[in-house]
């Protein structure tokens, strides 16, 4: 889990990145009552200066995600360069004995190594991720036309390589195999 | 009532049950939960009568050892209890099965007299909890006592899930958190063999201190950053160990997003990520259940919490959770 001052907007609302205007309107509220001055669930947690503090950055993020000018241009900004400080910081910790070389292309085969290689297996991503595991599946064979649309992929790229700790480079090289790959198809 | 041979392994009646069924996957369940009188045993109690009213073979374990009264919300008698099974009057755990009134339902009652048995010895525990995993059962539920002693922590990690039962009331919360802080910290324990490891997290167990290591959370990261194999092992373990929250009792909406809350906090703090997997509201018909010494899925099917019962069962066999935009839609809140 990232450090809570490194959290996206999305993490710090513990939203994933496709929620609605709804989802948001309601994770903000129970953000709201969750770490207010009464909390229930939290005051035995933390203390009244840290709740303070996590209160101020779930308004911040909230200030961003309910405005949907500003919005977009956040996402934008996310997805461009593919680097929020959580991906980037936990790239930075990954210790060199753990780098796999990275090929040029980036097919479902290298994120099957990738994985391999950092010993988690697909069902301990679908438990935590909640992705299904058939889509997991799809991902590492290049079944294209499995999957869902780009922006559902990205997403779920992106939650892998959280948890098994491959650049966004990865990422990136896997969505142009994606995109090309659906391409063919058609 | 009966006793617990009628169930064993060599007795011809059930024979076909339990040599020519072979159980695939088995999924062993562990309700704790801190506090006492959370609804630990009234909940392992009708999870077990409704999984084995949907033709599961289902085993309830009282691992209350020193206060066992799981068979009370049966209605059941045993003749032996697991007392007998650690003091080593029986060597077969299956003689000490008591048959219920429910078919596929058998529970493994917890020692009633015996308050010394409370915390066994590692080497009985260790040896227990493996006999019992090798039942043959489908589900096997752990009913679990009040409080953090390292039996009741063995028990909830040895489990494929584990449940905490939680009331809307502070002290209910404070202890819950205890419980996962324990039994967090003794998982992560045995996951890091490194001296060094073990020692920083001990010193984290011990409250703040000045490497601004606040939470289990700010722990892992830190030790990621160090040291990158042992903490991506210890990421790993953070992944493992992932409880899921039930709100008992609940008497407001205020009752039933508190679980929404309790998740939210253990995401922060914690680092881990906890399923709310639904709420059971207060009901009258619970204790009038009780009185009866009839669980409450039969005894009343269709009341309110009956159903809760069924919702959170429903969550917990799927691995899913309750989510915030349905109760908001459902409730208006
Ligand atoms: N949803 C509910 N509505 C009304 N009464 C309830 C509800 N849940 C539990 N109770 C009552 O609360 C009491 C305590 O429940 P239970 O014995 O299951 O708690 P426990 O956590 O197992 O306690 P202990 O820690 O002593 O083992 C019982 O009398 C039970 O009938
Ligand atoms: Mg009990």
């Amino acid at each position: 889990m990232t450090p809570m001052e490194k959290q996206n907007y999305y993490e710090t609302l513990e939203l994933s990145p496709k929620a609605t205007w709804k989802e948001i309107q309601m994770a903000y509220e129970l953000a709201k009552k969750t770490y207010a001055g009464d909390g229930l669930a939290s005051y035995s947690l933390f203390d009244e200066g840290e709740r303070d503090n996590i209160l101020d950055r779930i308004e911040e993020a909230y200030h961003v995600l309910s405005d949907p000018k500003k919005k977009s241009k956040y996402d934008a900004a996310l997805a461009a360069s593919g680097t929020d400080s959580a991906s980037a910081s936990e790239a930075a910790s990954l210790p060199p004995s753990v780098e796999v070389p990275i090929p040029e292309q980036i097919t479902g085969e290298v994120i099957k190594a990738l994985r391999q290689k950092s010993g988690v297996s697909l069902e301990e991503i679908a438990e935590t991720t909640r992705i299904n595991i058939n889509y997991l599946e799809s991902i590492e064979m290049d079944r294209f036309d499995f999957l869902p649309a780009e922006v559902y992929v990205y997403g779920y790229l992106r939650q892998i390589a959280r948890i098994i700790h491959c650049a966004d480079k990865v990422v990136e090289g896997y969505m142009q195999v994606y995109r090309t790959g659906r391409q063919l198809k058609k | 009532m009966l006793n617990g041979n009628g169930i064993g392994r060599h007795t011809p009646v059930y024979r076909d049950l339990f040599e020519e069924i072979e159980i695939s996957r088995k999924e062993v369940w562990a309700v704790g939960g801190g506090k006492g009188g959370t609804g630990k045993s009234f909940i392992s109690a009708n999870l077990g009568v409704s999984l084995s009213k949907m033709g599961k073979r289902v085993l309830l374990v009282d691992a209350d050892l020193g206060c066992a009264n799981l068979h009370t919300f049966l209605g059941v008698d045993p003749v032996m209890t697991l007392s007998d099974f650690i003091q080593g009057k029986v060597s077969d755990l299956e003689k000490v099965l008591t048959k219920t009134s429910i078919p596929n339902l058998y529970l493994l009652s917890g020692a009633r007299d015996y308050l010394e048995i409370t915390n066994p010895k590692h080497i009985q525990k260790v040896g227990l909890i493996q006999r019992i995993q090798k039942l043959q059962f489908e589900h096997i539920i752990l009913d679990l006592g009040a409080g953090t002693a390292f039996t009741n922590l063995d028990f909830f990690l040895s489990a494929d899930v584990g449940i905490l039962s939680v009331l809307p009331e502070p002290t209910s919360i404070e202890n819950a958190y205890r419980f996962i802080k324990s039994a967090f910290y003794r998982h992560f324990q045995k996951w890091a063999q490194e001296p060094l490891i073990r020692k920083m997290i001990t010193n984290a167990m011990h409250e703040k201190n000045e490497r601004g290591i606040q939470t289990p959370n700010d722990l892992i990261n830190h030790i990621a950053s160090m040291e990158g194999a042992v903490g991506k092992k210890l990421q790993k373990a953070v992944l493992s160990f992932s409880p899921r929250v039930i709100v008992n009792q609940v008497r407001s909406r205020d009752d039933i997003t508190l679980g929404f809350s309790i998740r939210s906090s253990c995401s922060k703090y914690f680092g881990i990520k906890v399923d709310y997997v639904g709420y059971i509201e207060y009901d009258d018909h619970v204790w009038q259940a009780c009185k009866k010494k009839n669980p409450l899925v039969i005894e009343s099917p269709y009341s309110s919490s009956a159903r809760c019962i069924d919702r959170v069962l429903s969550n917990l066999m799927k691995k899913d959770e309750l989510k915030l935009e349905s109760v908001i839609r459902t409730l208006g809140v």
